[in-house]
């Protein structure tokens, strides 16, 4: 499955996202020349879990349309037409270093992260989201939202030598700037309904803004080279929240609308401590972020590296998440570790009943998706690298095919899995990482 | 091994120490360490060695003995006398002397030969190699238990003398200062500099995104502060936040708006006094009118919008807590690179106010700053002292971000969890008293300028109602009362076992697995944390030790686990891992005492590396007692570390090392440790090295 060259059919399938028009045009319902009406968004999702999966019971047997399900899949029964597998993977990149954070902040970017506790923090490359954000995230308020989980764990890991910013991140907007995400349902859901609503009460924020770039501009001049990159960030942000509310209070034209009325919508309990419900409001905010197009780029981490959840909350399971991946092979523990990567692959399952019942025009948010799944390692007692557990669902409005196991030969780049992505939600890079080519059978 | 021909020293090579196995070795010839520990005098080493030599005759052809024997001989000529103060060569004999078995001529045991540090240049460029020659020399782990004892005077010589001279090449000036700090607030320091500012008790920070450690460990550290797109936005709805409540509340508004129109003072005039003050405050200096102009234009404009006067004097103080003055701690850069310049007087204010209340300057503090006397030293004393001892110090706030991170307790609650199937009766009460146990114990410390060394053992411990009930202690044997708040008590002679870290559940829990305590995460967290040792990662491919919970049902956990250490590979860092773990087994998951775990009884009694005996908790703080020292550096570095709020380089070494000795002298004593942090070189000044500027 190595690519050369990006197919002609490929460069044609993008075009119609190339040609595009940003923001602005594309959302007073202009002809875009696409084939595709231009209120059917498309969107780029990224799950991941820590820790790997049980190696032995996780990839199917068959390929092509002819699979069937191992255990750890079986909660994608009622998906199979959804979901692709795809085998044989890796990020040749993340051979290294040590077990979890070499991996794990790599996992969307496909590069080798620089060993550091702090001093020189670089990921070596942009991540694939942030690449569809490049493209997607002109249209909607937020470019991409970044979700999470779980609290980062107090200190450095001495023990390897990294600081747990790497194990804490996939979305990298430049390699040395990760992003931040958010951990708590209730504040995601808060900062949406702001959004959408356009502007906060009373008078304008936007004066302060202006305000703040002059402040900056004067401690800038005042800064070293590396200060000023680190100043120059904050002033970005700034700018973008501007023109955030530039567009949302100029009274001439509502560019952009939200598909939802967050004001009927329930809010999420605030800060819930408990995982799988934490996790299953997570699940939800995703779906209405999607569903209401505040956003059409998110990526969501089950757990940072070496995640210490607890799954005792699962019938038959005592230990942590990554204890239990150190399985030595012993059968209680591989049946514990099967039951926590079964658990996510339920959520995953969840996401996408959840997506698929919601109606955009004559197809569903799912439909107009591409939504990866999976883990930087395989099994995690080895912390092996090779042969990813990877699930991509969706059709990206039409351009991917799921529903197939698409076996790869060993160690083809998972940058070729990110290619596909990009490309099938309109970001027609010629390469990504160390890609040899989009994988041509997801396509439809 | 000096000058010995390298066939002989080659052939010696294998036969000692080549493989792991020397290590079981060791095990199976028990007297031997008891005998060195003892004495170190040659014939024993000679015996010892023999016995190797003639435990291994069965594989070893004869030559080999006898070229063993030669170089034995060899080494009965002491080549550097004791008395004799080491320079690089002299340092040198002995290394080879004492490490040339395993790390000489073609031998590179663990990767490192001798080679690598043979010229002396090596002091400076292979720094970091003779900082882990050191380490294994101060931590006994080498030479291993098997091979030619290595008198304990002899070692502390060597060490002094690799400290000294690997310090006095990477940095011949001594203690330098580094670069003029950037960087934002923290969220911890975001939360508790509105509070200050806007006096409320509101926590601003909540929404804010979580930080993550760097540096030396900690949420301050400038290099893994970053900035992400949604800054912004989180920024402007907690100062929203914080002013909408300020405002709210009669004394805090009052404050923010202390100037009000009147008739010999116009509202813009009165605006302005409003937000210079505000503004002062919150950049931490004063400020000039063209900066305060934009502010007061926000203010004009939002009144010109038929707002009333408070209301636009709090929307304009929204820019001003959004202003990147305001979010970014900076120092100006010294008017010339290479030469190493004070902190202006505010900058210090602000380095010692974030330091030891995480927050910012208040208002004594600011008028020090203001009067530009903090550059005196006895003023700076007296402003230390003051913020480590004053009627309102915030100090538990630094002291709570400084000791979480460092021990890792602040993960309690937060990433570590405790079972709720087993442990439903604790609740979050329980929680907060196990995480802040520690921290108060820090505080206490520094208040009443007590010894650092209470950390490791003390008569006293904190306590509440809730550690009661998970200590399982009677509330009639302590003296003292105690309920909500936790409170310094007296130990009785039965839970003196409670005084010192260890003895806290917070610290027990967090290396401990959610439903069994484990002896490898304890053991590795005393190195780690006390002692400074951050030992390998398991090679890959290995499974790490702990995971033989489930077999074996027989046994006791320790059992099993020293089935384990057969395993020369693992034992060669489980050894130095393991006992140390041992000695907590007393203790179950969540810090509880206990006989017996559910193998059988617990045998508390475990033997280190180099053969020294512990005998469970009280042996330990025996143990890291006798440890002081290095503690003392583990601390001083972590404490200048979080100080400075960035990686330590190399030649911050030298501050570790004044400090410590500052400590030495002063009976280990809590404020000498701060005292020498803030009266350091690299606290005081900014240096900005000449290929750095812009």
């Amino acid at each position: 499955m190595r690519h050369s060259q990006v197919s002609r059919r490929t460069v044609l399938r993008g075009v119609g996202a190339v040609l595009a028009l940003p923001w602005l045009e594309a959302l007073r319902g202009e002809t875009t020349g696409s084939e595709k009406p231009a209120d059917q968004p498309t969107r780029f999702a990224a799950l991941f879990f820590p820790n790997g999966v049980r190696e032995d019971r996780w990839t199917p047997e068959g390929t092509g349309v002819d699979w069937e399900l191992t255990p750890q899949l079986e909660p994608l029964c009622g998906h199979m037409e959804d979901v692709s597998v795809v085998s044989g993977l890796w990020h040749e990149a993340c051979d290294t270093g040590d077990g979890h954070y070499v991996k794990d902040a790599a996992w969307l970017t496909g590069t080798t992260i620089t060993k550091t506790t702090g001093v020189n923090l670089n990921s070596g490359g942009v991540s694939a989201d942030q690449v569809a954000a490049q493209v997607l995230g002109e249209r909607t308020p937020l470019p991409s939202l970044e979700l999470g989980i779980e609290p980062v764990r107090a200190g450095v890991d001495g023990v390897v030598g990294y600081t747990r910013v790497y194990g804490a991140h996939i979305a990298w907007r430049s390699p040395t700037q990760p992003l931040a995400k958010e951990i708590n349902p209730r504040s995601v859901f808060e900062r949406m309904t702001r959004v959408a609503s356009g502007r906060s009460a009373g008078r304008s924020n936007r004066p302060l803004l202006d305000l703040v770039s002059e402040d900056g501009n004067r401690l800038r001049a005042t800064l070293g080279r590396n200060d000023q990159h680190r100043l120059d960030q904050y002033l970005d942000s700034v700018r973008s929240l501007e023109q955030r509310l530039e567009r949302a209070e100029s009274p001439a034209e509502k560019p952009w609308k939200s598909r939802v009325d967050f004001s009927k919508r329930e809010p999420p309990v605030d800060d819930p401590q408990e995982h799988a419900q934490r996790v299953r409001l997570m699940l939800d905010v995703i779906a209405l972020a999607f569903e209401s197009d505040v956003t059409r780029v998110i990526t969501f981490m089950f757990g940072n590296s070496v995640s210490s959840v607890n799954y005792a909350f699962l019938d038959g399971v005592t230990e942590s998440h990554h204890e239990t991946s150190h399985h030595q092979n012993k059968p209680e523990k591989l049946d514990q570790y099967q039951k926590i990567s079964t658990w996510h692959v339920a959520q995953y399952a969840y996401l996408l009943e959840k997506l698929k019942s919601l109606p955009e025009g004559n197809s569903n948010v799912l439909d107009n998706s591409a939504i990866l799944f999976g883990s930087a390692l395989r099994d995690g007692n080895k912390h092996s690298p090779h042969d990813l557990p990877l699930l991509l669902a969706g059709r990206a409005s039409g351009r991917l095919k799921p529903g197939q196991h698409v076996r790869a030969t060993k160690d083809n780049p998972m940058a070729n899995l990110l290619l596909t992505m990009l490309h099938s939600v309109g970001a027609q890079k010629s390469h990504f990482a160390d890609s040899t080519g989009p994988i041509e059978q997801l396509f439809a | 091994m000096l000058r010995c021909p390298v066939r002989i020293r080659f052939a010696f090579n294998l036969f000692t120490g080549q493989d792991r196995g020397c290590l079981v070795y060791s095990r199976s010839f028990p007297t031997a360490t008891a005998i060195e520990s003892q004495s170190a005098s040659r014939p024993v080493v000679l015996m010892k060695n023999l016995w190797l030599c003639a435990n291994r005759t069965a594989r070893c052809p004869p030559i080999f003995l006898a070229a063993a024997l030669a170089v034995l001989m060899h080494l009965q000529c002491p080549i550097v006398s004791a008395d004799q103060a080491f320079d690089f060569p002299g340092a040198t004999k002995v290394l080879e002397q004492t490490c040339g078995e395993c790390h000489a001529g073609g031998s590179m045991e663990g990767g490192f030969s001798l080679t690598q540090v043979a010229a002396e240049i090596s002091l400076r460029d292979n720094f970091e190699r003779w900082q882990k020659m050191l380490q294994r020399l101060t931590d006994r782990s080498m030479p291993p238990a098997d091979a030619a004892p290595f008198p304990q005077d002899r070692r502390n010589e060597l060490a002094a003398w690799i400290r000294a001279a690997t310090l006095k090449a990477i940095s011949p000036e001594g203690p330098v200062a580094g670069p003029p700090l950037l960087r934002r607030l923290a969220r911890h320091e975001y939360s508790h500099t509105i509070r200050d500012l806007l006096n409320i008790h509101f926590d601003a920070g909540q929404g804010l995104p979580e930080d993550t450690a760097g540096g030396e460990g900690f949420n301050n550290a400038a290099e893994t502060l970053t900035i992400a797109p949604i800054h912004a936005e989180k920024y402007l709805e907690a100062a929203i936040g914080a002013l909408d409540y300020a405002s709210r509340e009669i004394g805090a508004r009052k404050g923010l708006l202390s100037a009000r129109p009147s008739e010999s003072q116009p509202e813009s005039d009165a605006a302005k006094v409003n937000l210079r003050d505000l503004c002062s405050k919150a950049f931490r200096r004063p400020v000039t009118d063209a900066e305060l102009e934009p502010f007061c234009k926000l203010f004009r404009e939002a009144r010109a919008d038929q707002q009333s006067f408070d209301e636009a004097v709090l929307y304009a103080m929204r820019g001003v807590l959004i202003a990147p003055s305001f979010l970014f701690i900076h120092e100006s850069h010294p008017a010339r690179p290479g030469t190493a310049e004070p902190l202006t007087d505010h900058e210090l204010a602000v380095r010692l106010s974030y330091f030891l209340w995480a927050s910012t300057p208040d208002e004594e503090l600011r008028r020090a700053a203001d009067a530009g006397t903090l550059q005196n030293e006895d003023e700076l004393k007296k402003q230390t002292l003051r913020l480590l001892t004053a009627r309102g110090t915030h100090l538990l706030d630094s002291m709570n971000s400084f000791v979480g991170s460092w021990l890792g307790t602040a993960d309690l609650g937060q990433s570590k969890h405790f079972d709720p199937e087993r442990y439903s009766w604790i609740k979050d009460p329980h929680v907060d008293a196990l995480r802040n146990q520690p921290v108060y114990a820090m505080e206490t410390i520094l208040e009443k300028n007590e010894s650092i060394l209470s950390l490791i053992d003390a008569p006293w411990t904190l306590l509440n109602n809730e550690l009661a009930r998970v200590y399982q202690i009677k509330k009639d044997k302590i003296k003292e009362q105690f309920v909500q708040h936790l409170v310094r008590v007296n130990l009785p002679d039965e839970y003196r076992y409670r005084g010192g870290l260890l003895g806290m559940g917070g610290v027990l829990a967090v290396s401990s697995y959610p439903r069994r305590s484990s002896p490898v995460l304890r053991g590795t967290w005393v190195l780690e944390k006390l002692l400074g040792i951050d030992l390998p990662p398991p090679p890959p491919n290995i499974p790490s030790l702990d995971e033989s919970k489930e077999i074996a049902s027989a046994k006791t956990l320790r059992a099993r686990l020293e089935q384990h250490r057969e395993n020369a590979a693992c034992a060669s860092c489980h050894d130095r891992i393991d006992p140390l773990g041992f000695a907590l087994e007393n203790f179950d998951e969540i810090g509880r005492w206990r006989d017996k775990d559910d193998g059988g009884p617990i045998d508390p009694l475990t033997r280190l590396a180099d053969g020294t005996e512990i005998k469970g908790i009280e042996g330990l703080k025996q143990h890291l007692l006798s440890e002081k020292e290095t503690f003392a550096r583990v601390l001083s570095r972590k404490m200048l570390g979080y100080a400075l709020g960035r990686s330590l380089q190399n030649s911050d070494l030298c501050t570790v090392e004044s400090i410590v000795t500052r400590l030495k002298d002063n009976e280990y004593r809590g404020q000498e440790l701060i005292l020498g942090v803030v009266m350091s070189e690299p606290f005081r000044k900014k240096l900005l090295k000449k290929e750095e500027t812009q």
